[in-house]
């Protein structure tokens, strides 16, 4: 079994880690956890230290990066598939981020080309018809620390990742009430988080006709609670099937451009190279790009031992078909037991019956448009996109 | 794909469902469909406690500002120029206000701290 799923490795009081793994590691943090990556670095703090949230793997104390552990998704087949708010995973990309919210004076602003620009109370966006989706929220780097060559960024094991039911409006009716005018092109969304000095303010756009799709919603609501602020309060855009750069969190601000967005964010980060799967030769540069999009299918173990072989599904952009796990390093596939199906954006839960004794176990996804999952790895500068086969070895009675 | 609540279920639930609209196919959702109450949220972060060497004080004084050094501290083994590309991107798209005659002293200062 991988020392990444035997989380956490050691409690603070019994740490026998070299003085570098210490060094980083905050003293109110309760104990470590091994992501596994290639150079023993690895090592991270699990933390109980910020505010609503419990069990986090550190990644970055400012601005928050905190990772789920995969155990906290682990589960009999029939349990639920949703992430715990406390447990589901940070990410903000400036240190000022919003800490406190006022719900009497927030408004989200809808303006731009639009014939009646709004500006709307929680209270007046919550009259709206309410509706409710599943789905999977992945940062776009997620496992970027399996990447080989190693490239720069945070070094995420795979628990950047996170399934909810989110509730809130539809985007298109909001888009309705404004009026969009002729010849928009995208939608451009904005939060409360601010730049340091000159650096570009953080926004994402979708094209106009992904903005009106039925999926795409604002949310207040967080597995049937309001957001957490560390995860978006009061409002979070959500776009299903599509990476979580789009779902911007604090959200304040729509903006329906008549020109597409040639901001920092869409133009320069978050691309990936335009080839399949996002793969180029390591090293490569100077190749054509496109912004980050739909994601794949991807199966994770949150269990590999005596006891089980077991974990979560997902299938991007698109709903599980079947997972299916191997022990002869592909050649012979099996189909996995599923769990329920609780909406196709959303996890789903898989089980193996892997017969005894020694095995690598791999598990892969294939999704409803037939996409499925490789053994050979991706490589791509950021560091986006992975989507290989996972492999575990496991000791079965 | 999705449908309006019947006004069966609108009954049956009373007031806590009106108005709400569920998607409603096999891609359907679990939950109550209940409003959701909200409420103004302050919190406070914890403190940083991780620090860099005085060795590596040009780090310190250079990108640290932005964001604390735990992240530093976690990157694989970088070469010289891809942290010379950290430290231009940082610049150059971020708007860091690192001087280029210090760039060297940086990098060597990154490489050090990684031994």
């Amino acid at each position: 079994m991988a020392e990444w799923l035997r989380q956490p490795i050691a409690r603070r009081s019994a740490l026998t880690l070299g003085a570098g793994a210490l060094a980083s590691s905050p003293l109110w943090a309760q104990s470590l956890v091994d992501l596994g990556f290639s150079q023993g670095d690895g090592r991270r703090p699990l933390t109980d230290a910020f505010p609503g949230k419990r069990g986090m793997i550190l990644q970055r104390v400012r601005a928050p990066l905190l990772e789920t552990p995969m155990a906290a998704f682990d589960g009999e087949l029939g349990a639920s598939t949703f992430t715990p708010n406390d447990r589901f995973f940070v990410r903000w990309h400036y240190a000022d981020i919003p800490l406190s919210v006022d719900v009497d004076s927030f408004r989200l602003q809808v303006g731009g080309a639009v014939k009646h620009p709004l500006s709307l109370s929680l209270k007046q966006l919550q009259s709206l018809p309410q509706v409710e989706i599943a789905a999977v929220n992945q940062c776009s780097g997620n496992s970027r620390g399996a990447f080989g060559p190693r490239v720069a960024g945070a070094q995420w094991g795979n628990g950047a990742i996170g399934n909810a039911l989110w509730t809130g409006v539809r985007l298109r009716d909001l888009l309705e009430r404004a009026g969009v005018a002729p010849g928009a092109v995208q939608v451009q969304f904005a939060g409360l988080d601010r730049p340091p000095g000159d650096a570009p303010w953080f926004a994402k756009s979708l094209a106009i006709d992904h903005a009106r799709a039925d999926e795409v919603i604002v949310a207040y609501g967080m597995n049937g609670a309001q957001l957490p602020l560390l995860n978006g309060f009061p409002l979070r855009l959500i776009v299903p099937g599509w990476f979580s750069t789009y779902w911007v969190k604090a959200l304040d601000r729509i903006t329906v451009l008549a020109a597409p967005d040639t901001g920092y964010w869409m133009d320069k980060a978050y691309r990936i190279p335009a080839t399949p799967r996002a793969n180029v030769v390591p090293g490569a540069k100077d190749f054509p790009t496109v912004p980050i999009g739909r994601m794949l299918p991807r199966a994770f173990f949150t269990r590999a031992d005596v006891g089980a072989v077991r974990g979560i599904a997902l299938g991007g952009a698109a709903g599980v078909a079947k997972v299916d796990w191997s022990i002869d390093g592909g050649k012979s596939w099996h189909p996995a037991q599923l769990g329920p199906d609780a909406g196709r954006y959303g996890f789903r839960r898989w089980a193996a019956s892997v017969p005894p004794g020694a095995q690598t176990v791999a598990v892969r996804t294939t999704n409803t448009n037939g996409e499925t999952q490789r053994f050979d790895p991706i490589w791509n500068p950021g560091g986006y996109m992975r989507n290989s086969i996972e492999t575990m070895k496991v000791t079965r009675a | 794909m999705m449908r309006r609540l019947g006004s069966i279920v609108a009954l049956a639930a009373v007031a806590l469902l009106a108005g709400c609209e569920r998607y409603a196919t096999p891609e359907s959702l679990r939950g109550t469909g209940a409003p959701i109450a909200l409420t103004s949220q302050s919190i406070t972060l914890p403190d940083e406690t991780v620090t860099l060497p005085a060795s590596a004080e040009i780090v310190t004084v250079n990108c640290t500002a932005c964001h604390s050094p735990d992240l530093i501290l976690s990157q694989p083994k970088l070469k010289p120029e891809q942290w010379q590309a950290e430290v231009t991107k940082m610049r150059g798209a971020y708007k860091a206000t690192i001087d280029e005659k210090d760039d060297g002293k940086i990098v060597a200062a990154l490489l050090a701290l990684q031994k």
